[in-house]
């Protein structure tokens, strides 16, 4: 597999199609597959292939499923793409999406929105999603500059000033939580991540943010390779170390950013899915970040999918999911694998 | 009188305020075999990363063919000097073939493959060094010897191999140590083949005195954060010198069957 990359992706592909397929059709009413395939077909670009179906079952998938598993695989492609950046140029096999406090300053901001009475939004978003994305990209930003050291921004300053930046709005976070018991619940729920809310207008101006974003991410993947050779031998390669270092962080806040806009933290696939992809199709970034999008999004998928029917119809917390179904999977790989999975 | 492939000019470098280089003149001659050599922490290792333009000196510069290093792009230096580090120590599971691939990085342009060049470029990079075996092995799980054979393929991919190319420079650090003699003489006489038969210019750091002096043609020695002789081995490893630099008492004994090197026999005080 490892040299049929190819190969590989399209299968990936292909799997993603038929997750999105099978997770719009189950729920509380089931709908056939080639129904979904029929709606979806007529409402995105009007080809209309006759219609067995009731209006119900049309608005139930048009209006609540297709958006939602969209969403899932949205937010899972996009938090998978982030983590093999934050992983790969950290050299760091516990590095996620979330490390360098861009779940601190995505929570932050999301707590004190949740605090403003008024409900205004713009564009598609209400306030919460909006002050996420914010606190995401300026938190990553904020730990950059502090870790800087003259030219340079040394990688374990860089950690270093994501773990104090993080617990300090962590600490903050709560503070604003005990002096606001009525808003608790909400705010740990967001915390535990969800695409329930997702809609067509959130995903429309999401998914372009993290399709480009992922191609960005794309455009640096053999910079990403001899990044794991250390700095100075990536520099050794003629690789502008700071620069590229600057521009995967940037690039790797935003994608987490609009993951986090349309889910709240959802954790564990931006850490678990890039490992999981290098142990079957290896570390080359060029394979490994377009299979880690793509797994990403079918992982997703699934998880919200069991997200929904395991207590139907009341709703486990999505993150609860995925890191309940993605630990043993990885334990499982780990062990599996002959090969000494080395750092 | 044309100018030196690579040369140094009064560089100097402080860590931390402690004064390592204080005013290095070197010049490294198209086709050179030379050695670093120098105690610990004298800064041979910084040198080196000075001379490739990974680290900036705090005074002085460094040319390439004549040019200030400090113009050129670091994808353009890349093209020219390829460095071999000490130790590298890769997180993930790459392939030897993967590894030598990346010594192309300054010749691929973001978003595209490999070319037939790049492919091409590998295959005599495995090839010169010996390691068309290995490439499919994961390098993480080979012997020191092997490592090191793939990281000069590596270096070669990226400097040496492309057609109608300017001369390259080949800097290595300690590229014997951790390694058993047989793998130290192994790599040594790679390095030497590949600067007589592929005209490779070569600077290596090295902390054996006598493979030093059996390997190389020139012998450069650092200290007290100058290069204080440069020459032959005969030239440089007089002695009194090796006594004064090192602070031991040693003798300097020809080498049974290579007439050309001195040969280096430690006197401990209490042997």
């Amino acid at each position: 597999m490892r040299r049929q990359p190819i190969l590989a992706l399209t299968l990936l592909a292909l799997a993603l199609l038929l997750a999105l397929g099978v997770a719009a059709s189950l729920g509380t009413v089931a709908i056939p597959l080639g129904d979904i395939a029929a709606i979806a077909l007529k409402r995105a670009l009007g080809v209309s292939i006759g219609a067995a179906w009731s209006e119900t079952q049309e608005t139930i998938v048009w209006q609540l499923r297709l958006p939602r598993v969209c969403g899932a695989a949205i937010v899972g492609a996009a938090l998978a793409s982030a983590g093999v950046l934050f992983q790969g140029l950290l050299r760091n096999p516990i590095a996620d999406p979330y490390l360098l406090g861009t779940s601190g300053g995505a929570a932050l901001a999301a707590t004190i929105a949740l605090l403003v009475p008024a409900s205004f939004g713009v564009f598609a978003f209400t306030l919460v999603p909006i002050a996420a994305f914010m606190g995401a990209l300026g938190a990553v930003l904020l730990v950059y500059q502090i870790a800087r050291v003259g030219p340079r921004t040394p990688i374990t300053t860089l950690l270093l000033a994501g773990f104090a930046t993080s617990s300090m709005m962590a600490s903050v976070m709560s503070f604003l939580m005990l002096m606001n018991q009525n808003t608790l619940q909400r705010v740990v729920l967001w915390t535990m991540g969800g695409v329930s809310a997702s809609g067509w207008d959130a995903l429309k101006v999401v998914t372009p943010l993290v399709v480009v974003g992922a191609l960005a991410a794309f455009a640096l993947a053999n910079d990403l390779n001899a990044f794991l050779l250390g700095e100075e031998q990536a520099a050794a390669l003629g690789v502008a170390v700071e620069r590229q270092k600057f521009l995967a962080l940037t690039i790797g806040a935003l994608l987490t950013g609009a993951a986090v806009a349309i889910s709240g933290l959802v954790g564990f696939v931006g850490l678990i899915v890039p490992h999981v992809v290098r142990l079957v199709l290896g570390p080359d970034h060029r394979l490994l970040l377009p299979a880690s999008f793509l797994s990403g999004a079918i992982f997703l998928v699934l998880a919200d999918l069991i997200a929904r029917l395991v207590l139907a119809p009341s709703e486990l917390p999505l993150g609860v999911v995925t890191a309940l179904v993605g630990a043993p999977f990885f334990i499982y790989l780990l062990r599996r694998t002959k090969r000494e999975y080395t750092f | 009188m044309s100018d030196p492939l690579l040369s140094a000019h009064q560089i100097e470098f402080a860590y931390n305020g402690r004064m390592v280089l204080r005013g290095v003149d070197l010049a490294l001659e198209r086709g050179g075999l030379v050695a670093l050599l120098g105690p610990n922490g004298s800064g041979k290792t910084t040198l080196l990363k000075i001379l490739n333009g990974i680290l900036s000196p705090r005074a002085g510069h460094v040319a390439l063919d004549g040019d200030n290093l400090a113009a050129f792009s670091r994808r353009a230096i890349a093209r020219r000097i390829a460095l071999v580090p000490q130790e590298v120590n890769v997180p993930f599971a790459f392939t030897v073939r993967e590894m030598v691939l990346l010594g192309r990085t300054p010749h691929i342009r973001p978003l595209f493959g490999e070319s037939a060049r790049d492919r091409a470029a590998i295959d005599r990079a495995l090839a010169l060094t010996e390691t068309r075996a290995l490439a499919a092995r994961v390098f993480g799980e080979l012997s020191g010897g092997e490592r090191q054979r793939v990281m000069v393929a590596m270096a070669l991919a990226q400097v040496l191999l492309d057609p109608g190319l300017k001369p390259a420079v080949l800097l290595l650090d300690e590229p014997t140590v951790h390694l058993d003699i047989n793998h130290q003489i192994e790599v040594l006489e790679l390095i030497r083949k590949l600067n007589r038969e592929r005209g490779l210019t070569v600077l290596a750091t090295m902390h054996d005195l006598n493979l030093a002096a059996l390997y190389f043609d020139r012998l450069m020695l650092l200290s007290d954060g100058r290069i204080i002789t440069e020459g032959t081995p005969r030239a440089v490893l007089s002695k009194e010198r090796v006594q004064g630099v090192f602070g031991t008492d040693v003798l300097v004994a020809d080498h049974p069957t290579r007439a050309h090197a001195p040969h280096i026999v430690l006197l401990p005080p209490n042997g």
